[in-house]
């Protein structure tokens, strides 16, 4: 999808379009972006960006608090188009998912046609654009969707493979993270052509086996990973970095609450329960750790998982040196929602 | 050292000092015992720190001495040893010679110095209580002790000695159980928390009669013969019990105890590890306990009962109702309910006890 929490405000709200507009805290909180529209990019605002800073570079900012719920139901309507086309779909993000339509091809015949069905119904449906990328493989196809957003249609087909991807950059391969673009940078690797000129035995001495692979693979546009329709979910969780560090327990606490509650809402979604809790700390000087309390019984309400958070964060230096991350994962997850009750008070209002 | 004793004797001292014993101990003495020949005993001593076990057997010293040896290799040797006497030497101070017909054993110990003193509890006030009734009450509760470190207070149990009558109170935050028995010519007013080793290993402790109780400030002392039992008090404050312990659960169901136990732990099969949850659906005359699990598929039972409420389900976790259906000795028992977010209340039917309870908070499913 374009843009998608704001693509979904935008259609609602005719006042909003053409305007730059984002979701996310307001600039005098200590909020972040969460999305913005393309008239907002062209200011430089983007997404993970502090508020204050957005609002800096564009004053006429349109600030909107996001509403989870109502991207989600929104995610489901554009998934069910999906899933009427093919019942290979893999989700990948709410607004991000991958099709096999190799057996699906139907009326339309063609992967194209099927993508620009895809197009035409989400438009005229939902009121939403969407951005599609036709490829051999969820590598090539992930890519040929980015190449013309938004609203765009980019079909690779097999042959014109490695004339797409020799002049991109490597960064635009699946597995390639600013790290390993510096390292390939290192070797003068800029480009998918200077990568696929290494040796492959270079690439694992360089990268390590398994990356290495990946690395010679992807570089020839070759990616058997196939679209997983059902992948096992082993955590769900949320961190969030801080333009200023937090310096107080009870502060930290609030950040605790709202993500656990973040999580609880996730596990809602997804008809989940958690036994293990993990809290992630980092400090201002990039010293990371995480702590866990894993439960011999299920929980899927925030109390609890905000009470574990809260207790395992007790166990860090967090009261006595500045934190720039905070983090709360749920792991061990089990199919359903259910949670074994306290006896006595809930554990969220057993702490101070 | 030097002494003879009957190997039966020795040994069934030593069995109850292998629980007390720590199996992993970064501490290498506190996998020993203390052996100490004196006058005509040898006395034996063991502990983990928090509980401590001494006893006696007579012996027929000819060299008083003392050593600390490995207790798992102790009780591995003379329970495997044949006759009927035992002899134990010492030629050197940091080693045992163990001799029984004509099988000699030599092993080494460390020094007695080593091994920690064991706190004393001072003569206070005894208060004898039946042991038999004791080791019964400690198993009606003992499951419901938590094992959760995070909760150290909840990790034992709570021990009232009243006028006539001694209580004991478990509980993991979940599900908790009470049992209250008359206490023949008991006395007293105390209310103290026994950790959790210390009940478990009482319950193993042999012998009849009336076990000796008495509390000094930071320990309490269990002697039962020659035994005796000394376990740090656990520091805490214990919930406020009596009220989570609902008096007003309108839907009352009466079971055949064998009948249900059987039933919750046949279709608790089908629950996984960690979703430990069954839904008992009831109606008039009928309960039905269902599990559903998504790896493995699901089970169904129906079990009679004594019902004419209205129809209503509940989720619970099965271990929890299984422990209490082990622990209660009354042909029936009886469930008390009032939805599915509130406790459930486990009674025996007509007991001996003068309360004996189990508090369980349903599974949210």
């Amino acid at each position: 999808m374009d843009c998608f929490y704001a693509a979904v405000h935008m259609r609602d709200d005719p006042a909003l379009r053409g305007r730059p507009v984002v979701i996310g805290g307001r600039p005098e909180g200590r909020g972040v972006i969460a999305a913005a529209s393309y008239e907002a990019r062209a200011f430089g605002v983007h997404s993970a960006m502090p508020s204050s800073r957005a609002v800096r570079l564009c004053p006429d900012l349109v600030f909107i608090p996001p509403d989870f719920r109502r991207y989600s139901r929104e995610s489901e309507k554009i998934f069910a188009i999906y899933r009427e086309i093919t019942p290979l779909v893999q989700a990948v993000s709410i607004d991000e998912a991958y099709l096999d339509v190799t057996e699906h091809l139907g009326a339309w015949g063609t992967a194209t046609a099927v993508a620009k069905e895809i197009r035409r119904r989400v438009r005229d449906e939902r009121g939403l654009t969407v951005s599609v990328g036709v490829g051999p493989n969820r590598l090539i196809a992930k890519i040929a969707s980015d190449f013309h957003k938004p609203d765009g249609l980019t079909v690779v087909p097999p042959q014109k493979v490695q004339a797409f991807l020799d002049p991109l950059p490597v960064r635009r391969l699946h597995g390639v993270g600013p790290a390993t673009e510096r390292a390939l940078a290192d070797l003068g690797v800029q480009t998918v052509a200077d990568l696929r000129a290494r040796a492959r035995e270079a690439l694992a001495d360089r990268f390590g086996l398994k990356l290495g692979r990946l690395l010679w693979e992807f570089s020839r546009g070759l990616d058997d990973r196939p679209v997983e329709t059902h992948r096992e979910r082993k955590s769900l969780g949320t961190e969030n970095t801080y333009p200023a560090d937090l310096r107080d327990l009870a502060a930290m606490d609030e950040e605790l609450d709202r993500m656990a509650a973040e999580v609880a809402a996730g596990l809602a979604r997804r008809e989940l329960a958690t036994c293990t809790v993990t809290l992630k700390v980092r400090y201002d000087d990039f010293t990371t750790l995480t702590r866990s309390r894993t439960f011999t019984f299920p929980v899927c309400s925030a109390g609890p998982i905000a009470a574990a958070a809260r207790d395992l964060l007790r166990k860090t230096d967090a009261a006595a040196r500045p934190v720039r991350l905070l983090g709360v994962t749920a792991s061990n997850l089990l199919q359903g929602q259910m949670e074994q009750l306290w006896l006595f008070e809930e554990p969220a209002a057993r702490v101070e | 050292m030097e002494i003879r004793l009957n190997r039966k004797e020795f040994l069934d001292e030593l069995s109850p000092m292998q629980g007390i014993v720590e199996r992993k101990t970064t501490i290498p003495v506190l996998s020993h015992l203390l052996l100490t020949a004196r006058e005509d005993k040898l006395h034996l001593a063991a502990t983990d720190l928090d509980v401590s076990l001494t006893s006696w057997c007579d012996a027929e010293v000819k060299r008083e001495g003392g050593i600390a040896v490995q207790a798992k290799k102790l009780v591995e040797i003379i329970r495997s040893l044949t006759g009927e006497e035992v002899l134990l030497t010492q030629e050197e101070s940091r080693e045992l010679t163990i001799r029984a017909g004509r099988s000699r054993f030599k092993i080494h110990g460390l020094s007695p110095d080593d091994f920690p003193t064991l706190p004393a509890v001072d003569d206070g006030g005894n208060v004898p209580i039946p042991f038999a009734d004791f080791r019964r009450m400690i198993g009606k509760i003992l499951f419901a002790v938590s094992a959760e470190e995070s909760r150290f207070q909840l990790n034992g149990a709570l021990l009232k000695l009243k006028a006539g009558a001694v209580e004991m109170v478990a509980t993991d935050g979940h599900r908790l159980a009470l049992v209250e028995s008359r206490l023949e010519g008991g006395t007293g007013d105390d209310a103290v928390l026994v950790p959790r080793k210390a009940l478990q290993e009482l319950t193993r402790l042999e012998g009849e009669g009336k076990l000796e109780y008495r509390r000094g400030e930071h320990h309490l002392s269990f002697r039962l013969g020659r035994r005796e039992l000394i376990c740090r008090i656990l520091e805490g404050t214990f919930p406020d019990y009596e009220r989570v312990i609902a008096k007003d659960n309108d839907k009352k169901l009466l079971f055949e105890r064998k009948t249900l136990s059987e039933a919750v732990q046949r279709v608790a099969l089908l629950t996984g590890d960690r979703a430990r949850a069954v839904r008992l659906q009831f109606a008039p005359e009928q309960m039905v306990i269902s599990a559903a699990n998504p790896d493995l598929g699901e089970a169904t039972e129906e079990v009679g009962c004594d019902y004419d409420g209205p129809e209503f389900k509940v989720g619970i976790n099965p271990d929890y109702l299984s422990h209490f259906l082990s622990a209660v000795d009354t042909e029936r028992i009886r469930l008390e309910l009032k939805d599915e977010n509130t406790q459930c209340v486990a009674y025996p039917f007509e007991g001996q006890d003068i309360r004996y309870l189990c508090v369980i908070m349903p599974m949210r499913i």
